[in-house]
């Protein structure tokens, strides 16, 4: 593991939010340190709270950050923008605790999965048609859903239409914030074999933020569990 | 045995929608006990919360209710006044998503005082009975919590919150749907604490509407499994599954291995003559497309399978 390249990092982040119009300030991550390598399923555990998903949009870049900077492929894009962060925008995707937010309801699920190549400036072409294809074939959707809304599917098939419209860009990381946690077991083990089939096959990178210790047990290749802000530990989870 | 059981016979829901007609619940046939937390189980679409809103008459105006629902004596299929003034004094409802139950412009108090409005009781007895209520659910500070708004409180706080406006009228039934939906395993301990404690606070039936199997194996003292539409088994389903699909959906937890269930689900209409799990079972013969498997076992333990038992 440890001659993969690095991927993403986060070097010495620290997140400080103003509450009640400034009168009170709370630290939401402390001098965080995390690695994410090529190919590599990083699990990040923590109770409600302790930073997990600052973490995640401050890697986006959804958040910015009080103090540290985040690298993408060794290079530090904190204080890039617009047109330099093209790259990264499009090889670091994001799958949400609950994907039926991030789809618009007025409009068809077929629309908002191709959507995001409009922001890269791409056409409809014949080969995003043929990846489409081949992707719906992978995870198991049926064509007829993408003539839906997104109230009229299930929790399953959105959170699978969310992670198509992710790996339509060809991404190279997906950070899942709970992505499986609203799902019931039996469709939360099929998420899983298609998470560990697409790693397999497009030798993606995952980071992985779950609460529930078993299954981050089975799917991952290491585990940081964070606290109150702070990393806690870093390892391989036993118990 | 004290209190009224809940008797579902031949219960069916139909959608319709734009696409034709979804059955939500295909002839289930059911009696949850009083004095006893049942446990309703299965995956998502199966028809559990559809199942929970029919006994509770929530269900929208274009669904289609079909069967018998009775509570002890009387029946809840017809709407009258006095049904609707049953619903929430006798069965309360403790919905699922805190955050999106809550009107999040309203402060607690507002959502207690209108829980408590059925009892008739004053605007200030209302008030002491609100502040007790919070602190039978743990809350120390209830003068606090009643002046909160629902985005001031945690995920777990808001749980209880609910759980206590449920309660408000001391129900002698209560419907808990999805409890701990995206909760963590702490908060989530918080809500199976909560719920205990309402047998203390004498509300002894319930029905439990979760995929939480942690949940359903801490807290229920029988389980019913649902799915496509309908119950195919009920009793200690975790310790001795005999129903294919039980036993599948238990395969499919990370402590057995995680392993999905097998094929895509083909819905309930294509093979509503015979078994609903035909169609993903491994073991299913013709005669399991052809005729729907008979009850087999006792009252405390049944399955519908021809293979099982």
């Amino acid at each position: 593991m440890q001659d993969k390249a690095k991927i993403l990092e986060a070097k010495n982040i620290t997140k400080i939010f103003q509450n009640g119009f400034g009168k009170k300030s709370i630290c939401s991550l402390k001098n965080v340190d995390i690695t994410l390598n090529e190919g590599e399923i990083l699990g990040l555990m923590g109770p409600s709270g302790c930073g997990k998903s600052t973490l995640a949009r401050i890697l986006l870049r959804l958040l910015p950050t009080d103090s540290g900077e985040v690298l993408w492929k060794g290079e530090a894009i904190t204080k890039k923008c617009g047109h330099q962060l093209l790259a990264f925008q499009r090889g670091v995707q994001f799958i949400p605790q609950r994907p039926e937010s991030s789809f618009d309801p007025r409009l068809r699920l077929g629309k908002s999965v191709v959507e995001p190549l409009s922001f890269f400036k791409e056409s409809w072409s014949e080969k995003n048609r043929k990846r489409l294809q081949v992707l719906l074939t992978q995870l198991s959707i049926s064509e007829e859903l993408l003539g839906r809304y997104p109230h009229q599917v299930s929790g399953g098939e959105i959170q699978r239409l969310a992670l198509c419209r992710a790996l339509l860009l060809q991404p190279e990381v997906l950070i899942l914030d709970e992505s499986t946690s609203m799902l019931d077991v039996s469709v939360q083990a099929q998420m899983i074999q298609i998470l560990a089939d697409l790693q397999e096959k497009h030798h993606l990178s995952y980071l992985f933020i779950t609460h529930d210790r078993e299954l981050a047990n089975y799917f991952c290749n290491r585990i940081i569990v964070m606290e109150k802000g702070e990393i806690l530990k870093k390892g391989i989870l036993q118990n | 045995m004290v209190g009224k059981s809940l008797f579902i016979e031949e219960l069916s829901v139909d959608f319709m929608i734009s696409t034709g007609k979804v059955r939500a619940v295909d002839g289930v046939s059911v009696v949850f006990e009083s004095g006893k937390i049942t446990g309703l189980i299965g995956e998502s679409g199966c028809g559990k919360s559809v199942l929970g809103m029919a006994i509770l008459d929530l269900l929208p105006a274009y669904a289609t209710l079909n069967g018998k629902i009775d509570w002890g004596e009387q029946s809840l299929n017809e709407y009258s006044i006095r049904k609707r003034k049953l619903l929430g004094r006798e069965i309360g409802l403790i919905p699922q998503s805190p955050s999106e139950s809550l009107n999040p412009s309203r402060k607690v108090k507002a959502h207690l005082n209108e829980a408590l409005r059925p009892l008739g009781l004053k605007r200030q007895e209302r008030y002491k009975k609100a502040e007790k209520l919070l602190r039978d659910f743990g809350f120390n500070e209830p003068k606090r919590i009643l002046k909160a708004y629902p985005h001031e409180l945690s995920g777990g706080m808001q749980q209880r919150v609910l759980c206590a406006i449920g309660t408000a009228c001391s129900p002698e039934w209560i419907i808990a749907d999805e409890p701990t939906k995206g909760l963590d395993s702490e908060l989530c301990k918080q809500v199976q604490q909560t719920l205990q404690s309402l047998r203390i606070q004498g509300i002894k039936s319930m029905l439990v509407i979760t995929h939480d199997l942690q949940l359903a194996e801490d807290l229920c003292d029988t389980i019913a499994v649902m799915y496509g539409g309908q119950i195919v088994e009920m009793g200690d389903v975790l310790h001795h599954p005999l129903h294919p699909y039980t036993k599948a959906f238990l395969d499919a937890l990370p402590k057995n291995g995680l392993h999905p269930i097998s094929q895509i689900n083909k819905g309930v209409e294509q093979y509503s003559k015979g078994c609903c799990f035909a169609a993903r079972c491994l073991k299913s013969r013709p005669r399991c497309f052809q005729e729907k498997p008979p009850y087999k076992g006792d009252k405390m333990h049944w399955v519908r399978c021809f293979d099982a038992g």
